[in-house]
Order: C-alpha cells, then sequence, then structure tokens
C-alpha cells in the first residue's frame, strides 16, 4: 500500500517533465469588418495582423496567447465641438487597436477548431470621437486546417464598453449597460494563419 | 534502508524541477513612441535603455527584473483653460516626462527565439513638478505587453506597448477631450508607449 502510495507520488511530481506539451509560434492576417453597435454608421472594412503562441495540453485542447494589431471602427459622416471651440469632422470613426487575448482552442477534428477568448484592447490613433481608449472584447471563432501550418479562420469580436457615447449618433434607446444596449465594437474577422514548426 | 533510498529519488526528482534555475544580467534599448491618452497632442519619439536579469525557469518561462530610464511625453502646444471668458490661454510647447523605471516582466517562451511578454513597472520622473507641468503626477503604475524575438547569441528584438494607470492631467485646468472623472469610463489621459529596441543577454555556457 505504502509502496503504492509512493509510486503515485513519484509519478505526480515527475508528470510535469513528462506531458508532451507542445507549443508553436503563429502569425495571423486578414480582413475586419468592423462596426459600432447602436449607431447609424456603416461597416468599415479594414484589416487586422498579430502574433500568436500557441500551448497545445491535449490533442483536444490547446491555449492560445495572441498579441495584435486591428483596424475598427465605422464609417459615417461624424461631427463634434469639443472643449475649446475646437471643430472636429470626419467620415468616420477609424480606429486602431493594439490587442493581448487569450484564446481556448478546441480542436473537435484533427483539422478543425473551435475558439473561444477573451481580449483587452488599447487605442492607439487618440481618435477624438472615442469616449474611452481601454476596450476588452469577448471572441468566438473557427479555424480550419487545409495545409499542415495553414490555416483558415473566421471570428467574431464583440467589445464589453461603451466606447462612443455622444446620443447624437445612434438609433433606439440608450441605455448605458454593460453588455447590453452600448454603443461597442462588433468585428467580424477572416484571414490567415500560419503556425512555424520548431525544429528539434 | 529502502525508504532512504525512495526519500532520495523524491528528492532528486523534486531537485531536478528547479535545478535549472539560472539568471544572466543583460541591457536594453531601443526607441520610445509615447503619447498621452485623449489629448490633442502629437506622440514624442525618443529613446530607452535599462539593465536586466534574466531569470529562466524552464524552457517556457522566463522572469525578467529591470531598472531603466525611459523618456516620455508628448509634442505640441499645451493650453490652459481660461478661468472665464472666451480665449484659451497658451501655457507651454511640448510635455518632456522622462522616468526611471522599476519593472518585472515575465516571458513566455513559445518556441527557441519567440516570446511573448507581460509586465508591470513603476516609474518615477526625475524632473521637478513645475518641469512636466501639464502633468500632474511624478509617479505612475504601469502594464505592459510586447513581444520578443530572441537569437541563441544573445541578441534579442523586441517590441513593447506600455500603459500607465494613473491620470497625467488634470481636465480642468489644460485642454483635454471632454473627460467624466471616473475610473470606469476610462476617460483618463494616461502615458502610452510604444517602444521598439534591442536587448542582449549573456549567453549560457554550452
Amino acid at each position: 500500500m505504502k509502496k503504492i502510495f509512493l509510486l503515485i507520488i513519484l509519478a505526480g511530481l515527475s508528470l510535469p517533465g513528462f506531458t508532451q506539451r507542445t507549443k508553436s509560434v503563429g502569425l495571423r492576417a486578414g480582413v475586419n469588418v468592423s462596426d459600432i453597435t447602436r449607431t447609424v454608421f456603416t461597416a468599415r472594412t479594414a484589416f487586422y495582423a498579430g502574433l500568436a503562441g500557441e500551448m497545445r495540453m491535449t490533442g483536444l485542447y490547446a491555449l492560445q496567447l495572441e498579441l495584435g494589431y486591428s483596424q475598427q471602427g465605422a464609417l459615417g459622416n461624424v461631427e463634434d465641438e469639443r472643449s475649446v471651440n475646437r471643430h472636429f469632422s470626419d467620415s468616420g470613426i477609424r480606429t486602431e487597436y493594439f490587442t493581448a487575448g487569450v484564446m481556448n482552442k478546441f480542436s473537435i477534428h484533427r483539422k478543425f477548431s473551435l475558439l473561444a477568448g477573451a481580449s483587452v484592447e488599447q487605442e492607439l490613433s487618440g481618435n477624438p470621437f472615442l469616449s474611452r481608449t481601454l476596450d476588452a472584447g469577448v471572441i468566438l471563432g473557427a479555424e480550419y486546417q487545409f495545409l499542415p501550418g495553414f490555416g483558415l479562420e473566421v471570428r467574431a469580436k464583440r467589445g464589453l464598453f461603451d466606447i462612443f457615447e455622444n446620443s447624437a449618433y445612434t438609433t433606439g434607446e440608450y441605455t448605458g449597460n454593460l453588455l447590453m444596449g452600448s454603443q461597442s465594437n462588433l468585428v467580424l474577422q477572416a484571414g490567415l494563419v500560419y503556425y512555424f514548426k520548431e525544429r528539434k | 534502508m529502502k525508504k532512504h533510498y525512495l526519500a532520495g529519488l523524491l528528492l532528486f526528482l523534486f531537485a531536478g524541477s528547479y535545478a535549472q534555475v539560472s539568471i544572466r544580467p543583460g541591457v536594453r534599448a531601443g526607441a520610445n513612441y509615447s503619447q498621452i491618452t485623449r489629448t490633442y497632442y502629437d506622440p514624442r519619439t525618443d529613446f530607452y535603455f535599462g539593465v536586466l536579469g534574466e531569470i529562466k525557469f524552464n524552457n517556457t518561462f522566463f522572469l525578467q527584473p529591470e531598472i531603466g530610464f525611459s523618456r516620455q511625453g508628448a509634442r505640441g502646444d499645451v493650453y490652459r483653460l481660461p478661468e472665464s471668458g472666451e480665449e484659451k490661454v497658451w501655457a507651454r510647447k511640448n510635455i518632456e516626462s522622462n522616468y526611471v523605471t522599476w519593472g518585472v516582466t515575465g516571458k513566455l517562451a513559445f518556441s527557441r527565439a519567440v516570446r511573448i511578454l507581460f509586465g508591470i513597472s513603476a516609474e518615477r520622473s526625475v524632473e521637478g513638478p513645475e518641469a512636466v507641468k501639464p502633468l500632474r503626477s511624478g509617479g505612475d503604475f504601469c502594464a505592459l505587453a510586447g513581444a520578443e524575438y530572441k537569437f541563441p547569441f544573445g541578441l534579442g528584438i523586441e517590441f513593447r506597448i506600455k500603459r500607465g494607470t494613473f491620470d497625467m492631467i488634470d481636465s480642468r485646468d489644460y485642454e483635454t477631450f471632454s473627460s467624466r472623472r471616473s475610473w470606469w469610463s476610462g476617460d483618463r489621459n494616461l502615458n502610452l508607449v510604444m517602444q521598439a529596441g534591442v536587448n542582449y543577454t549573456i549567453p549560457t555556457a554550452p
């Protein structure tokens, strides 16, 4: 009995050294179609690019850390008078975000994975029409590996915060609640992923 | 006797997973592209440098304490808001705040070369309060994220984005974007710095 107990402890201690956690580095890039919810603006088409670090825990599950650049926003005429008699006008809310995210990847098939995760996003361009520069998002998506290393991905990302507060450009009743009824980033992403093979 | 043998084996296995911890000293330097969020100022391009110690726990995780100097701020005309009347008052040109930084960065390696960085730092401006005048505070706490590409001979290329947490400009005194004064709204004037540079750590003996 004692021996079995000790064996279990031994096995437990040595486990971290034997689990084959395979890591890989990926590059992602593609097209963004973005909008700001509950406004009269129309969608903006732009691009995103980023770096991904995949840590595969089991055949079914991998954790993926991501850093990226994402052009978002919406199109439409905006005008505003700001604090000290300054006038701004633009043909859209053209924002640039730096994103840092964590994705859970469920590989339900050898070539096909479902993605669910979250990201923290920092606006970089200093756009005067935004009410805040820091955003957080929830992401759902899918990835299809059509060649070894190459993948196609589709994602939907929803910002959690009200980033545009001017009620002149909204439709519907404004509630200002988190998630429900706020004017938030909404982005559809479609693109390519490439995972580098580590040479031993 | 058997027990001793097993205890010894246990100890050996346990120690084995921690014995690889090594510390390598290094330096880092590069260009800063800094701005203050929610202001009308333009970004300032300048430099940073520092020393670091890279603690390697295993092939995946590194912890890196850092001490550095970072030239930040923004460029452009600073206007003070009038107490009454129409005209805003020109106060000065350019904000130059230079910080001594103490930080800890965690590095996750996803290959031998590519690491993803997350970290925090405490920062203190070396200038007096008058020299950084539109800025209300000489200190800051920052969070950073970034990536590093490390060559086997010790040279690294790195990119980081660092964001402060303290509101730097009182929007009642100086011209900024219209502000709601709450943490939740995120509507504050913070240091935001993009860093691109190189680092060098002494490579371990083969």
